[in-house]
């Protein structure tokens, strides 16, 4: 039983979550030691900017030739033994995945984490089959033991102290119970060490895929990845799309950014990349490899000119733990599977503008995630661009439609403009509150007015032109 | 499905070309980054290769000849007292390990040595239920990174998969003529090996198997192997 993601519940999950101070205080050391700890490590290259411009260069000429490049993918993945499978839809995917487990026979899954499939909300589907399918990354294990989402790209149980996680433990398991992490993090590998052995199928997500050889890669720190794509004689890699490299030398240059970015580390523990099931002469992995190519919206994506740059997102979640929001916020006041700066432009994808339309604006526009993104995605124009669309499709509220219409107006002629603002300094001193901001509602709940000038520019420059004139 | 898809693509991107851009298109943008630490002595690159590592939660060594590594790994035995030890089949691995159950400390211990042959699902479900209860694996550094301590390592018909997965401890062999400055002097070995079509799983391991998903605390050997110890072989 997982918590339904509601976007449209942005308001309401923000003004929680604001006003909590556990939160706020996890959330703040998080970040904070993220964002240093990239620091540290950007540090290694001089040339860091002149990496992200390549990076985007690399993503660019991909995305920008993307039938061509998943052709070449497709074929060399083919050549080497694995199976492609075109899924448009969450709900084709989901189907494809269950028709191959079926298939095989197969009533447990370990899973390794993937945003992709939390996107097409396979776990939960495959459990409602009856499938038993295991969450393996620790933290993901952790939230679904509890019932929950995960709260960040790459920290999915950060909401959750040591002591909680101990009480979870003792429930769901039977275990004495301990709040030691060392002590935790070892019962978790004795339960779900027998799992990836019993397992028949393994899934995982795409980290990139390389045009040129056909193979996958999957960046992981726990062992989790590695162990659902060997054991199990079956794996199933769900893609999305846009992951697609062109070669070798690409994955590397990426790579040498991914870790720094998303963990302050040179590299992952593990880089895998699998090229095909196992060949003849190796002593295990799986028998069979299913690629599931989805598309789920990127292809809309790629239809806007003004939005495709999206796609070159590698989920570092750099943009996250920048933003001066996210950091007050945290991830599930986003309503979505993709939180923070990334998520609020691609979110719309999957839910649609009006669920998303708070999201654009959870945001000052300040920059911070376009200057930390590796992939130099102009993040806070995007975010504009979104905000467009969301006025386009009237999905703002009624009265700020007319405010603005009505504002456009004022600023439109010279004349209007002087009589607004005559009108404002005259009645204005009479609406004011207290504080000597004018109410507007709705907008003024968490900010003031600004207020009026006693005289305009305009009128102090001309007294001041007539001045000089009769000097 | 497929054409389906491809098709939605081209219509998205306002084109009906499936011409890929010209490989010098690509290559061109990498120019900016220039040459690289070409000519650095292999000395410095073990130095280099060792800090990194060190700093990634790995255990890099060096030693200069097999006796000084054998005596290295009696001690090892004696402090963690393995029941089981998985070798790969590499010469390299054969060569320095060879003899080592006859050695004092290390009688106790099961020496299990990956099958080169070809011997079917059953033997290889055998030697994966061994490599489980197994306590060490030693296998093979195709290369080693001085940027960043990792190393690359390759599922072969000498080494499984297993040896540095299931195990607690993983010990990995690294010539020191195979450290290379960093991961995109790789590049054309990994584009060889995916394309010869003899291995499935190319792994560049970076540190133990570690995470911090609790209150973000740092504990090693979640699902992998909590110990990640690289024997740089200087004589090689």
């Amino acid at each position: 039983m997982t918590v339904p993601l509601k976007p449209e519940n942005f308001k309401s999950l923000v003004a929680e979550r604001l006003f909590n101070p556990q939160l706020r205080r996890n959330l703040s050391r998080a970040t904070q030691t993220a964002l240093t700890k990239r620091l540290a490590v950007v540090k290694d290259y001089s040339d860091w900017e002149q990496r992200r411009l390549i990076a985007h260069g690399i993503k660019k000429l991909v995305i920008e030739h993307l039938p061509a490049y998943l052709g070449e993918f497709e074929r060399n993945a083919e050549a080497a033994g694995a199976k492609i499978i075109h899924a448009s839809t969450a709900l084709e995917a989901r189907n494809a995945v269950l028709d191959i487990v079926r298939r095989y026979g197969g009533t447990l899954a370990v899973k390794s984490k993937s945003m992709v499939t939390e996107e097409i909300g396979l776990t939960h589907t495959m459990n409602e089959e009856g499938i038993e399918t295991v969450e393996t990354d620790l933290g993901e294990y952790i939230v679904q033991l509890a019932g929950q989402i995960p709260s960040h790209i790459t920290a999915p149980a950060l909401h959750f102290s040591k002591e909680e996680v101990g009480e979870l433990f003792t429930e769901k398991l039977g275990i004495p119970y301990t709040s030691d992490p060392k002590e935790l993090t070892a019962i978790a590998r004795r339960v779900l060490r027998q799992k990836f052995l019993d397992a028949g199928v393994g899934l995982s997500g795409v980290n990139a895929g390389i045009a040129e050889t056909g193979s996958i890669c999957i960046v992981e720190n726990e062992g989790n990845a590695r162990l659902s794509t060997t054991l199990p004689r079956v794996h199933i890699a769900v893609m999305g799309i846009e992951k697609l490299l062109p070669d070798m030398r690409s994955l590397t240059h990426v790579l040498n950014m991914l870790a720094r970015s998303a963990t302050g580390q040179r590299i992952s523990s593990y880089t895998s990349i699998i090229t095909g099931p196992r060949k003849t002469g190796e002593k295990d992995g799986p028998d069979e490899l299913y690629i599931v190519l989805l598309d789920n919206g990127r292809s809309t994506m790629l239809a806007d000119p003004r939005l495709r740059e999206a796609l070159y997102c590698i989920r570092c979640g750099a943009c996250l733990n920048t933003c001066p929001v996210y950091q007050k916020i945290g991830g599930h006041s986003y309503g979505s599977i993709y939180p923070g700066p990334i998520g609020a432009v691609i979110t719309p994808c999957f839910y649609g503008m009006r669920q998303a339309r708070y999201l654009p604006y959870a945001s000052s526009l300040c920059g911070s995630c376009s200057e930390i993104c590796p992939m130099h995605l102009d993040l806070h124009h995007l975010l504009l661009e979104r905000r467009r669309q969301a006025v386009a499709d009237r999905c703002t509220p009624f009265i700020e439609r007319v405010a603005m219409r009505a504002g456009a107006m004022l600023l439109k002629h010279p004349w209007t403009y002087r009589l607004a603002g005559a009108m404002g300094r005259t009645f204005g001193p009479l609406l004011a509150d207290a504080n000597g901001s004018l109410p507007v509602p709705g907008w003024t709940t968490s900010r003031d007015f600004p207020k009026l000038a006693p005289h305009s520019f305009q009128s102090l420059w001309e007294e001041h032109a007539n001045a000089r004139r009769d000097a | 499905m497929r054409d389906a898809m491809h098709k939605k693509l081209l219509s998205a991107l306002r084109t009906d070309s499936i011409v890929k851009p010209l490989k010098s298109e690509l290559d061109a943008l990498f120019l900016p980054l220039g040459g690289g630490d070409a000519g650095v002595a292999v000395d410095d690159m073990v130095k280099r290769y060792c800090v990194a590592l060190k700093q990634a939660d790995g255990e890099p060594h060096v030693f200069d000849t097999r006796e000084a590594f054998m005596a290295w790994f009696v001690q090892l035995a004696m402090e963690v007292n393995p029941q089981r030890v998985i070798l790969a089949s590499d010469p390299i691995v054969s060569s320095y390990m060879q003899g080592a159950s006859a050695s004092t400390g290390l009688n106790a211990v099961d020496f299990v040595h990956v099958p080169v042959e070809e011997e079917g699902r059953e033997a290889d479900m055998f030697l994966r239920r061994r490599t489980a209860d197994a306590q060490i694996g030693i296998g093979m550094a195709l290369a080693g990174f001085a940027d960043s301590g990792a190393i690359a390592i390759a599922s072969t018909m000498n080494e499984s998969r297993a040896l540095s997965l299931l195990v607690d401890i993983h010990i990995a062999i690294l010539p020191a003529s195979r450290i290379l400055p960093c991961l995109d002097a790789f590049a054309n070995e990994m584009t060889r090996i995916a394309l010869d079509g003899d291995s499935s799983a190319l792994t560049i391991v970076g540190g133990p198997s570690k995470t911090a998903d609790i209150e973000k605390v740092l504990v090693t050997g979640i699902h992998g192997p909590g110990r990640l110890i690289v024997a740089v072989m200087s004589d090689r």
